[in-house]
């Protein structure tokens, strides 16, 4: 079996309207590494190589294009090739990899390796995810950038190891215990994978937040062709480093905005970090003010009226009287669904939610003052649907398709939906 | 709570004080150096702890080591010990209950350079963290863990725990243990720890000469400290005053000469072993992967460029979506075949194609498939209900998958294997006895049909297949590979008109 390595270089292809590209969704421009530093670090420098890999892989890939250098994980179906490719990799770049003993324990690991000042992940499947949250609110609570990868399987409990489910998307909100804001992502193809990968890298390290980056197994585990673009077009944020000389810093300062700038152990800046509730000396506090004051800070830090934040794709959307709100693979087939449909002359758009979490509210709002109807195809019982409701509070007719037998979403069972919702008979 | 044993001012570090055990104002000094200068003392712990003498021996021994502050850190998790790195002024990070050594463990592997301190007591170190301690032990990861074992839950109020000595009350054993505890110390040396040191609260001067031997040890290494909880465990116990368990805990500390040279009903009930219990240094994790680093570096830098870029013609447009189906049994190539096909199809011929194949018991049963959706736009729905082109290698597979065939569809079947075939027009070559008797080798089977396939269906040039095959070869074999391709395509030329498709 050879390894998936170039294959093939080209240049980088021209922007293709009709593929939904991560990439367009990075955050942030500014990129504080240089591509002669990346150089330096041993990546080459080359065109755009187009490859045929796994979305595991891909992601493994994107990760290490981001600047992964800690990598602390527990074999899970499907998710294990993530961990497989970055053992092999990522010691070729000078980072580390440990298999540790569960999650629980790969969780605790990248939050101490991401204090130490690595860019840290680990990926899993839902079982595993589900003894992760413990530490993620830890993550949330010392504002220790690190990426999760859940590739969902179905569940509950042992599940469907090798199905896919999309039934996860409320645990990586909810999982953890007490109120505290998380980024999620979610990808619709194996190039998503590579692309949304580093952005989930780029949007931890700016707004010093566990980011949870949801495949499925579905995509986790399909192969698609991708383009590596070369290190100097990818753009990476770095967390923002101290102003201020070691006996200045608080670790959890709010004189320089919601997102504190952050100093690793080891650098001279000492300081005390803790999951009990903090001010922002980073010891701990009863005091009234101080808890509200370090909450809202970081419901503020991580919100939905965060422009940049609303990570979603307009598809055909101008026109439409029927929008379809989707997600993951159930957005390849409502784009497809969306083709159908007009080519039988009905109005179907679709707004693929690429980020879950913080919920765009904003952009379901102004959809559903468009649109009659509001379609939202999950592979679970119907979870983000609520979401949609709340949103569009009203205007728009919101309908739940929900599927639970681990097939994937056909765009003519979407298509069938909205045909019946205007009155239409089916169609050729 | 117990007696007041000491007025909470007495932690005042004005100089001139001399502190209850005797310490003159220069070892304080000493001490003082490490604590935060500001607002955190008096600290959490009752009057009389233990944890207070720990604390200050555990730092006289960076002190002596001559560690750089910046250079230590301090993680702990959740109690009254893990209230201790909130005093020191180190790099210090105080997590959730029991996770302090996999943090460690974090921090160690993405800064090497850091002397890393973890701190214990026995609930959060043996109940919760139990695990996490014979997996760091295991791994010999350098860091210092310091487990102070006071037999009990001391800040949830008294709970027992699982070092708490049978027959022992506590809050949630109203009615005495029945549980046999833990010997931390055996327990951690049975798991690998390479420096085991057991002492007490009382014997302060034994706890800093471990610790430093700790940090001298390149490993993963345990300094168990007996504590006194007289709030908690002694009030139950009928040890209520803090001098009273102290002197209890020296009483049955038994030096590891004496106990080795002792029968058990020789020593007091309840009695442990202390001094340095187990010391066999070997090469501690971190050691050990930067070897993996230098050897993947090699390993790289052996790889050398990769071959030059392969143009193959453009193909003719596809008007709709072809679904391919390559099956037969686990062990047969076929995923690999799949994914030879799909590279072939997207990154040769420039289309699109999503691959998708069977996985777990399916994968390895007789009935294994690996799907090929290719098509000139984005795959939107990467699954098929019929199949365009098919490959069936074993008589399960066709029975279960060539039904799914389309109408007018290209059905090749492995003649060694399929016998009966449900479905008329199949093309049958003898695939499998291609590859042993013609190619010499029966493992290039799926490379001997792909090589059929280039012929029998447009769906993917042969130029593209030929290319994606040669990718896919394992260093050496381009040849065997390139000669089971084309055997692939002999065979299927030299087909009947009438076995070949329409």
């Amino acid at each position: 079996m050879p390894s998936s390595s170039s294959r093939r270089r080209r240049k980088p292809p021209a922007p293709d309207p009709t593929q939904d590209r991560g990439r367009r969704f990075d955050a942030g421009g500014n990129a504080t590494e240089t591509a002669a530093q990346r150089e330096s670090a041993g990546q080459r420098s080359a065109e755009s190589t187009s490859i045929f890999v796994q979305g595991n892989a891909a992601c493994a890939r994107g990760a290490l294009a981001a600047g992964l250098r800690f990598f602390a994980g527990y074999p899970i179906t499907p998710s294990t090739e993530i961990a497989e490719i970055i053992s092999e990799e990522l010691p070729k770049r000078g980072g580390r990899f440990i298999q540790m003993e569960d999650e629980i324990a790969s969780m605790a690991a990248i939050i101490g390796a991401s204090m130490a000042g690595a860019k840290s992940m680990t990926a899993t499947s839902g079982p595993g995810f589900s003894l992760m949250v413990e530490n993620i609110g830890l993550a949330a609570m010392l504002e220790a950038p690190c990426v999760i990868v859940n590739v969902q399987r179905g569940g509950p409990s042992t599940g469907l190891p090798t199905k896919t489910h999309q039934a996860d998307v409320m645990q990586a909100r909810w999982g953890s215990h007490g109120d505290y804001p998380i980024i999620v992502l979610t990808a619709a193809s194996v190039q998503d994978a590579f692309d949304l990968t580093i952005t989930s890298f780029n949007l931890a390290e700016k707004y010093r937040t566990p980011v949870v980056l949801l495949l499925e197994e579905a995509t986790g585990h399909m192969r698609e062709k991708i383009e590596i673009p070369p290190p100097e077009a990818i753009a990476l944020f770095e967390r923002t480093a101290p102003s201020v000389p070691p006996g200045e810093y608080l670790p959890f300062d709010d004189r320089f905005g919601d997102v504190p700038p952050f100093a690793a152990y080891g650098t001279g800046y000492r300081y005390h970090a803790t999951g009990l509730t903090h001010n922002r000396t980073g010891f701990p506090t009863e005091a009234f003010e101080e808890i509200d004051e370090l909450l809202r800070r970081h419901a503020r830090k991580i919100s939905e009226d965060i422009a940049e934040l609303r990570l979603v794709e307009h598809y055909k959307m101008d026109d439409a009287e029927i929008a379809l709100v989707a997600y993951g693979s159930s957005a390849r087939a409502a784009k497809g669904a969306v083709d159908l449909a007009r080519a039988e002359g009905l109005k179907l758009g679709m707004i693929r939610l690429v980020i879950l979490w913080p919920f765009p509210t904003a952009v379901i709002r102004e959809a559903a003052a468009q649109a009659k109807h509001l379609i939202v195809p999950e592979l679970n019982m119907g979870q983000m649907v609520r979401e949609v409701e709340r949103a569009a509070s009203g205007h728009a007719r919101v309908h739940s398709m929900t599927k639970v037998t681990s097939e994937l979403w056909a765009p003519h069972e979407i298509v069938e939906k909205a045909r019946a919702l205007l009155g239409v008979n089916g169609g050729a | 709570m117990g007696p007041v044993t000491g007025n909470p001012k007495q932690h005042d570090d004005a100089p001139g004080l001399t502190d209850a055990l005797g310490n003159t104002a220069d070892v304080l000094a000493s001490t003082r150096q490490y604590l935060r200068p500001f607002k955190k003392l008096p600290t959490v712990w009752c009057p009389g702890c233990g944890l207070g003498i720990i604390q200050g021996a555990i730092v006289r021994a960076v002190d002596e080591l001559g560690l750089e502050k910046d250079n230590v850190m301090f993680v702990a998790g959740i109690g009254c010990t893990g209230r201790m790195p909130t005093y020191l002024d180190f790099n210090t990070l105080h997590v959730t209950h029991g996770r302090a050594i996999p943090a460690a463990t974090g921090i160690k592997l993405a800064n090497p350079e850091l002397t890393v301190f973890v701190v214990m007591g026995d609930g959060d170190a043996t109940a919760i963290g139990g695990n996490h301690l014979i997996h760091a032990a295991r791994r010999n990861i350098d860091l210092n863990a310091i487990v102070v074992n006071n037999y009990i839950y001391g800040m949830t109020g008294g709970q027992y725990s699982p070092t708490t000595p049978v027959g022992s009350k506590a809050s949630t054993a109203p009615y005495g243990g029945i549980e046999p505890p833990f010997d931390v110390s055996r327990l951690v040396t049975a798991a690998g720890a390479s420096y085991v040191a057991r002492t007490t609260a009382y014997h302060a001067t034994k706890i800093t000469q471990y610790v430093k031997e700790a940090v001298q040890n390149p490993g993963f290494s345990v300094v168990e400290v007996m504590s006194n909880c007289h709030t908690t465990y002694g009030r139950r116990n009928k040890l209520r005053n803090p001098i009273d368990l102290i002197r209890w805990l020296k009483d049955h500390a038994v030096e590891k000469k004496k106990w080795d040279s002792t029968e058990p009903a020789e020593r007091p009930e309840g009695a442990f072993c202390v001094g340095v219990l187990h010391s066999e240094p070997r090469p501690d994790y971190v050691t050990l992967y930067n070897q993996i680093i230098e050897r993947a570096r090699n390993a790289e830098a052996e790889t050398g460029t990769p071959p030059a870029p392969v143009e193959v013609p453009k193909p003719a447009p596809m008007a709709e979506p072809v679904a391919v189906r390559l099956s037969g049994s686990g062990g047969q190539g076929l995923i690999l075949a799949g994914v030879i096909y799909g590279r072939a199809a997207s990154v040769y011929d420039g289309r699109f194609a999503a691959q998708t194949q069977s996985y777990g018991p399916e994968a390895r049963g007789g009935a294994s498939k690996s799907d090929v959706i290719v098509h000139d736009r984005p795959i939107v729905y990467p699954e098929a209900d019929e199949f365009d082109l098919m490959l069936c290698m074993t008589q399960e597979a066709c029975n279960r998958y060539a039904p799914h065939l389309k109408p007018g569809g290209t059905l090749l079947v492995d003649s060694l294997y399929v016998t009966e075939c449900p479905t008329e027009g199949a093309c049958a070559l003898p695939l499998t006895e291609i590859a042993r008797n013609v190619v010499g080798r029966q493992v290039t089977a799926n490379v001997v049909a792909l090589g059929a396939l280039s012929v029998l269906s447009p769906v993917v040039s042969e130029a593209a297949l030929r290319a994606a095959v040669l990718d896919a070869a394992p260093k050496g074999t381009a040849e065997l590979n390139t000669s089971a391709f084309n055997e692939g395509i002999k065979a299927a030329r030299g087909l009947e008109s009438g076995r070949r498709p329409r």
